[in-house]
């Protein structure tokens, strides 16, 4: 399993791109990526959602998750992102970071 | 259920749920917290419904609107759940933590300015308490406005420091709350950019009358001594010259255009609003520089009460560039050299 998470807006408007593959990673590691992968529950949010005018300054998160040849991409504004999606975006810039 | 139909897309459901005779008691019996949380409340349901006459008849709220600035820092300790410890009220003298004492400190910074200089009493004009967190979630690269208060993140400390660092950044996340309150401009395209520009414009002014710079001694940059040491870049933004701010190899090269012929149409970062702002920004740099002594008297007078009595939630560059024209000539004069300033700015950029 290969995740990507793209991060633009903010107050800033830096993008931020950091990609973790399971493979490279330790088995307990890898594990606890399925996890959170699993409770983000990303199907639940669209490729592209209908654009609407967002809140000052929040960031915009595109994740794809790229699982067997299946391949998944959701676009979610921080403000509407739910505690478990916001988890899985912490993980993944910590992790991405060292 | 009449309440329920007021309910709009965005805010606090809680505004929704409970209707204003139970937010008036709240006001009326509830701790100091409690009763800052309903005013709150009461004057966004206000807002929705376009009447302010539901607080008129509360003493209570007249005493809180005048009692002055009413600053809280609360400490989120690395969390997310909103507002988080207090940290710091009013009054209290600073802590060991220097992002408690900036953000207490920025706050007043950006209160003063409004209140001093263009006669407003806080965020909405009734005395709002001003409630900031600090210590939000882990190496969080970012600063907002959620729609009642303000929450600043720690950086990564690899791209992005404290975000309390920056006064004119505290300056431009207040004003979000301003302009929520007053021109409600959408957050999106052109009225979004303006938006952003608006922030950016007030957060600068903010940081050029605590140093005490005119217009000609100021940086004009958003967010200098946000990033790091390995970031080639002295700033976020340059108001003065859109475009310049960093040009670095990890995160790129500043984006923003300086006038219309470059203006991005992109559908990321809602239609461009920290692009586009590239150019109302350096249509007040240049307005300000034009008239000259401090950029907040004249230029800053100007585009606060635009911000205040005209601008609509749709306005677009050239709305608010012929707003701030005809505000300047009600204000100055017609045949005044601010009037002419503000025209002349406008045109430098492409927009009149
Ligand atoms: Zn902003």
């Amino acid at each position: 399993m290969r995740v990507k998470l793209e991060r633009s807006g903010g107050f800033a408007n830096v993008h931020r791109s950091v990609t973790v593959d399971a493979a490279t990673l330790a088995p307990s590691r890898a594990a606890e990526l399925h996890r959170l992968v699993a409770a983000a529950d990303l199907g639940k949010f669209p490729e592209n959602p209908t654009p609407l005018a967002g809140r000052p300054d929040r960031f915009t998160y595109q994740l794809t998750v790229e699982d067997g040849g299946a391949s998944h991409t959701a676009t979610v504004s921080e403000d509407v992102a739910t505690e478990d999606l916001q988890r899985l975006v912490d993980w993944l810039q910590a992790t991405a970071e060292g | 259920m009449a309440q329920r139909t007021h309910c709009t897309a965005g805010f606090d459901p809680i505004a929704c749920i409970l209707p204003p005779h139970i937010l008036r008691a709240i006001i009326e019996r509830g701790t100091p917290q409690q009763r800052a949380w309903a005013l709150q409340t009461l004057a966004v349901s206000e807002r929705i419904r376009g009447r302010r006459e539901l607080l008129g008849d509360i003493a209570t709220a007249s005493a809180i609107a005048s009692a002055g600035e009413q600053r809280t820092v609360y400490d989120v300790k690395k969390g997310s759940r909103l507002p988080g410890t207090p940290a710091r009220s009013e009054g209290n003298p600073p802590t060991k933590d220097a992002a408690v004492n900036e953000a207490y400190d920025g706050a007043g910074a950006t209160y003063d300015l409004y209140h001093d200089v263009y006669g407003r009493n806080s965020i909405d004009d009734r005395g709002m308490p001003l409630v900031s967190s600090v210590h939000y979630r882990v190496g969080y690269d970012n600063a907002f406005w959620d729609g009642s208060q303000m929450v600043y993140g720690d950086g990564d400390g690899k791209i992005f420091q404290r975000f309390t660092k920056a006064v004119d950044v505290i300056g431009h996340e207040l004003t979000h709350g301003v302009t929520q309150y007053e021109a409600g401009l959408e957050y999106a395209d052109q009225a979004g950019a303006l938006n952003e520009s608006f922030s950016d414009v007030f957060g600068s002014l903010v940081k050029q009358r605590s140093l005490g710079q005119t217009a000609k001694q100021a940086d004009w940059l958003i967010g200098a001594g946000l990033f790091t040491a390995a970031v080639n870049g002295k700033a976020l933004r340059s108001m003065a010259a859109p475009g310049t701010a960093y040009d670095d190899p990890l995160i790129g090269k500043d984006p923003q255009p300086a006038d219309m012929t470059h203006y991005v149409q992109t559908a990321d970062d809602n239609g461009g609003v920290h692009i586009n702002s590239g150019i109302p920004n350096r249509a007040f740099y240049l307005t300000a520089m034009a008239i000259g002594g401090n950029a907040w008297e004249k230029a800053g007078k100007v585009w606060y009460v635009t911000l205040r009595d005209r601008l609509r939630p749709k306005s677009d560059f050239k709305g608010a560039a012929t707003l701030t024209v005809a505000v300047a000539k009600e204000l100055f004069g017609a045949r005044s050299t601010v009037a002419r300033a503000v025209s002349d700015g406008w045109a430098k950029v492409g927009v009149l």
